[in-house]
């Protein structure tokens, strides 16, 4: 049983997906570049004030040649994090070099002992730091994730609980129903079995002259024969029902669900067209159930639809899915109305046309074939009943 | 003209007792007793020697089924037709197109009473 779970499901969805986005990414790290290169500035300029002669054109060579071999290590063993750092140290030798030409210092012919030690053990210590806050980081970054994992988990579990939940008050909502439909059908078919029988037997004494009693006896009849409907319409929805699926040839149905309707659809001027497919797939079919359903939208359509208008039937297959769709060319069906159309009891149609039980009943038997059916407005104007078989699934 | 068929009627609603004892005689074809009790149907039968019994099911005091079972051990009842009229089922299947309630016959409340007259002819010609 599916009942509105589809788009409850959809809608906690849609709430998981924004609150996982909603999660903070950390940013802790100051853009590594930045860190490596204030240490060694540091260092460097240090080194400059403090070995004004370690500078020459040469010994900025003389440093940097070290480093390219080093450099092609990390690169080859893909130290990443490590080239970086190699990078940013050779750039600032440079910049060291700069320095040194803006002070005016005369540098000697080999850089400073001192100065390159200085300059190495400021690259270390910043990438000592460096690595020390990226190991903090990737740990708070798995920890996050790892919370935020957890937390869907969480809101997955709680989703799934509530849905079990729904479908439980559901279950035993319909459950409620059922027992209290078969009750008061009960008691309801008598007293209505009295007024058919009085009725019936006060239209055959009343004097054809007398229109006003004869009307009102018409009315009567009628109002009975609506109060059965409903009654039948609640058994029918609240029923548990089995279905005596065996293979069938839906459009067999279709057309039999048209002759059904034939009558009504004459009388209302309303045309009704088959287009069926001839290369459907046979379908596990209740027949007599899914006549119901089939008679069901048909005459909805046929309300719907002004005398003069169309009605089609289609069948039609793609890949696994077949397809049953009826347009009609009425007036569509008003936005608000559109979510509440399987509600049992809801109806659009004026007092007294429809129990508002036919779609919810047809709701339940289609689901139960394991089908979907909806219902929607065309862009051409109508509606359109869609009812799909996936004959993939089913068979997975 | 033939003999008025003998159609016994018993069902706990006395409403229905009433308007379908109307409506039957109302035809001229039939002659009906109305009963009201199920554990009185057994006796009333007896009397009234019925052409068909027409049973409600869901009787306070003792429901169709009892009461089919005790007709059918009747040595003279137990050859009259029973048809079932019941509020329990929920199609309004008619007799003729085959439906039963454990072998008998039935017709589902509500109903127009010209299907029950199809109904009576149709079990006792």
């Amino acid at each position: 049983m599916r009942f509105r779970s589809d788009a409850r499901q959809r809608g906690l969805n849609a709430d998981l997906r924004a609150l996982a986005a909603k999660v903070p990414q950390l940013h802790v790290v100051p853009p590594r570049a930045l860190v490596i290169s204030a240490g060694a500035l540091t260092v460097s300029v240090a080194g400059a004030l403090l070995f004004p002669q370690g500078f020459t054109e040469y010994g900025f060579l003389a440093w940097l040649l070290p480093m390219i071999p080093a450099f092609l290590l990390c690169y080859y063993r893909g130290w990443t994090r490590l080239m970086v750092i190699l990078a940013a140290a050779m750039a600032l030798l440079a910049l060291g070099y700069v320095v040194a030409a803006l002070l005016g210092t005369t540098p000697p012919e080999w850089p400073s002992i001192g100065f390159v030690i200085a300059a190495y053990i400021g690259i270390a210590l910043g990438a000592g730091w460096f690595r020390e806050v990226r190991v903090a980081v990737d740990q708070r970054t798995a920890a996050e994730r790892e919370l935020r994992q957890t937390n869907l988990d969480l809101r997955k579990s709680h989703t799934d609980l509530q849905l079990a939940q729904w479908k439980l008050i559901e279950t035993e909502r319909l459950e409620a129903v059922g027992q209290l439909a078969a009750g008061v059908a009960h008691e309801v078919k008598n007293p209505l079995m009295t007024l058919l029988t009085g009725v019936h037997y006060l239209m055959q004494r009343v004097s054809p002259t007398d229109g006003n009693v004869k009307t009102l006896l018409e009315d009567m009849h009628e109002a009975v024969k609506r109060a059965d409907a409903v009654i039948m319409g609640l058994l029918d929805f609240s029923a548990p029902r089995e279905l005596a699926l065996a293979p069938a040839d839906l459009n067999a149905v279709v057309q039999r669900s048209a002759g059904m309707v034939k009558h009504e659809m004459t009388k209302a001027r309303i045309t009704l067209d088959l287009d069926l497919s001839a290369d459907l797939p046979p379908l596990a079919l209740d027949v007599f159930k899914f006549q119901q359903v089939l008679v069901n939208v048909l005459t909805n359509a046929a309300h719907a639809t002004p005398p003069g208008g169309r009605i089609i039937a289609r069948t039609h297959r793609r890949d696994e899915v077949t397809t049953l769709e009826v347009d009609d060319t009425g007036s569509g069906i008003p936005e608000e109305a559109l979510g509440k159309l399987f509600d049992p009891f809801f109806t659009t149609k004026p007092a007294g046309k429809g129990t508002g039980l036919g779609l919810a009943v047809s709701r339940q038997i289609v689901e139960m074939h394991g089908a979907s059916i909806d219902i929607g407005n065309r862009p051409e104007g109508g509606a359109r009943v869609t009812i799909a078989f996936n004959v993939g699934k089913e068979r997975a | 003209m033939s003999a008025k068929k003998r159609i016994l009627l018993v069902d706990d609603e006395a409403t229905i007792t009433r308007t379908l004892k109307l409506y039957l005689e109302g035809t001229g074809a039939y002659e009906v007793r109305a009963e009201n009790r199920g554990s009185a149907a057994l006796q009333a039968a007896r009397e009234f020697k019925p052409d068909l019994i027409l049973l409600d099911v869901a009787m306070p005091d003792m429901d169709g089924g009892e009461v089919a079972a005790q007709l059918r051990a009747d040595d003279v009842l137990k050859g009259t037709p029973i048809v079932f009229l019941t509020a329990l089922v929920k199609k309004q299947e008619v007799v003729t197109s085959g439906g039963d309630i454990g072998g008998y016959p039935y017709i589902a409340k509500p109903i127009e009473p010209e299907k029950i007259i199809e109904v009576i002819e149709h079990h006792t010609s």
